[in-house]
């Protein structure tokens, strides 16, 4: 196979041997390091392959030993070449098929996000639209290490943030979670800070420094671990201080505001059965769509599934299709008695509730009064939580300090 | 001068010294009765479809079958595939004649 690759680039000749002293001519070119191939017998010719570079050398021995060489084939890439010198276009058309490949897969064409529950893919995506990410930016424009440090600030509830750069497509990984997700440690040095403003009911600091106790109050952003350590010898000085990834699990009382309001007379759906399908491909911002015409008086509902157009498993090309479903339905209205409406409310409270206490949140009191009035009821009030209120972030060096100063003030002041 | 060569050739057995470098002895590799692979040859004396004869430097090798052809042809090695029947030496003539 290999052989062949070389031969084939190298360039060979399909000759056609007469004469007298055959056997002489094939052991001379031996003795000259002529590499013969394929020799084979025809009765009154033989025929063999021959490179191109042996060839060349062939000439004196073919006088030496009186016989007669005829070409029969010339294969090879540098025959090739040299027949389809004058086809320019082709040429042309080769290296910029090669500068097209290139120059596609210098951006990024497709972004993924996994590990969404309660942020949509959509928010994630309008959020990275904001920074400036998105399908068909330069890839040396996104900065990973940054989009994930903004995504953690700006996000209360993403615990764990991961983004890489694969082929032409931006991955993010995301692991939202209330708890700090101490399975996924961070491996570089970090604070540990709050993510709202809370009472803090219990505190375990299992490394770092910790910076405040069980009933403060801290702000949202507040550093309540700090990643560094400073050790002090007994005269209460300064030793040296080092950097550590802060861990520890933090419980703090927070409150939710719970609103919910609605009317007692609704819309329902019925769906008749009926569906037309349309086939959209779109290509860079341009779209071709195939259009059944839908009933006017009708109404619909839309489902639509995208497929991005790839090559291999991780080149994304700027096409794709999209399948778009109507559905059509019909609207009835429908009025719900007071009951119904209070049995209504307290179903939405409890899936609210639900919710919460899947995040791992324990519910301590429940301040959520339900009214009904004129075909309207609304659900108000507080809901007094204790949840995990810490969050991973980079290192911040004043707030430590700010806070060591004063509590060697205090200390002072108690001496 | 014969005598002495004569002397070497019978002692380089018990010596363990490979023939084909001391003297220049044919190197055959046959695998079934498809394909042939010869080394340490001067030339070729004839080549058809049904033999081919290759001048070592005591002896002659003639390969006799069908449909015979040379795979490649180089100074060191060559390999002859093919239907082959026989294999023989010839050493009295040294000479090859058609």
């Amino acid at each position: 196979m290999l052989i062949s690759l070389f031969r084939y680039l190298g360039g060979y000749i399909k000759l056609k041997i007469e004469g007298n002293a055959i056997e002489r001519f094939f052991t001379l070119c031996g003795k000259k390091d002529i590499l013969l191939w394929n020799i084979t017998y025809k009765k009154d010719y033989y025929e063999c392959f021959v490179s191109m570079r042996g060839f060349e050398e062939m000439e004196a021995i073919v006088e030496k030993t009186n016989t007669k060489i005829t070409v029969l084939e010339k294969c090879g890439l540098p025959f090739f070449l040299h027949c389809h010198r004058k086809r320019k276009v082709f040429v042309l058309g080769f290296f910029l098929c090669i500068i097209l490949v290139y120059t596609l897969s210098l951006f990024v064409w497709d972004i993924e996000v996994i590990g969404t529950y309660s942020h949509t893919k959509e928010e994630i995506l309008k959020y990275m639209r904001q920074k400036n990410i998105l399908s068909g930016v330069l890839k040396k424009d996104v900065n990973c290490a940054k989009l994930e440090e903004d995504m953690r600030e700006d996000f209360d509830d993403v615990a764990w943030v991961s983004c890489e750069l694969d082929g032409t497509r931006l991955t993010v990984h995301l692991k939202e979670s209330l708890q700090t997700d101490t399975s996924k440690k961070e491996k570089k040095p970090c604070d540990i800070s709050a993510r709202k403003s809370a009472t803090i009911t219990s505190i375990v600091t299992r490394e770092g420094t910790p910076l405040v106790q069980k009933g403060d109050k801290v702000k949202k952003g507040d550093t309540l671990i700090s990643g560094l350590i400073y050790i002090y010898d007994d005269a209460n000085e300064m030793l040296e201080a080092g950097k550590v990834a802060a861990d520890g699990d933090v419980y703090g009382k927070t409150t939710y505001e719970y609103e919910d309001c609605f009317e007692s007379s609704y819309y329902e759906k019925k769906y008749t059965g009926e569906e037309i399908i349309n086939y959209t491909i779109q290509i860079g911002e341009y779209h071709i769509k195939s259009w059944k015409k839908m009933d006017k008086n009708k109404k619909y509902d839309t489902l639509s599934e995208k497929k991005q157009l790839k090559i291999g498993t991780n080149l994304y090309l700027p096409a794709s299709i999209e399948k778009i479903t109507l559905r059509s339905y019909e609207q009835k209205r429908k009025t719900d008695t007071k009951a119904e409406m209070e049995e209504k409310a307290k179903m939405r409270l409890n899936k609210f509730l639900e919710g919460l206490k899947k995040k791992g949140v324990s519910i301590l009191e429940n301040h959520v009064r339900i009214e009904v009035n004129e075909g309207k009821c609304s659900a108000k009030g507080k809901i007094i939580v204790n949840e995990s209120i810490a969050k991973i972030r980079t290192i911040n060096k004043s707030a430590v300090e700010d806070s060591l100063k004063e509590k060697q003030q205090k200390d002072s002041e108690g001496q | 001068m014969r005598r002495k060569k004569q002397k070497i050739e019978n002692k380089s057995v018990p010596m363990n010294v490979p023939e084909d470098i001391v003297f220049g002895a044919l190197v055959l590799l046959v695998t079934g009765n498809k394909e042939a692979e010869i080394q340490n040859y001067r030339g070729i004396l004839e080549y058809t479809d049904e033999v081919i004869a290759i001048q070592g430097k005591k002896q002659v090798l003639i390969i006799r079958g069908s449909n015979l052809l040379i795979e490649y042809f180089t100074n060191e090695s060559m390999k002859v595939m093919g239907q082959i029947d026989t294999i023989e030496y010839d050493t009295k003539k040294m000479r090859w004649k058609r």
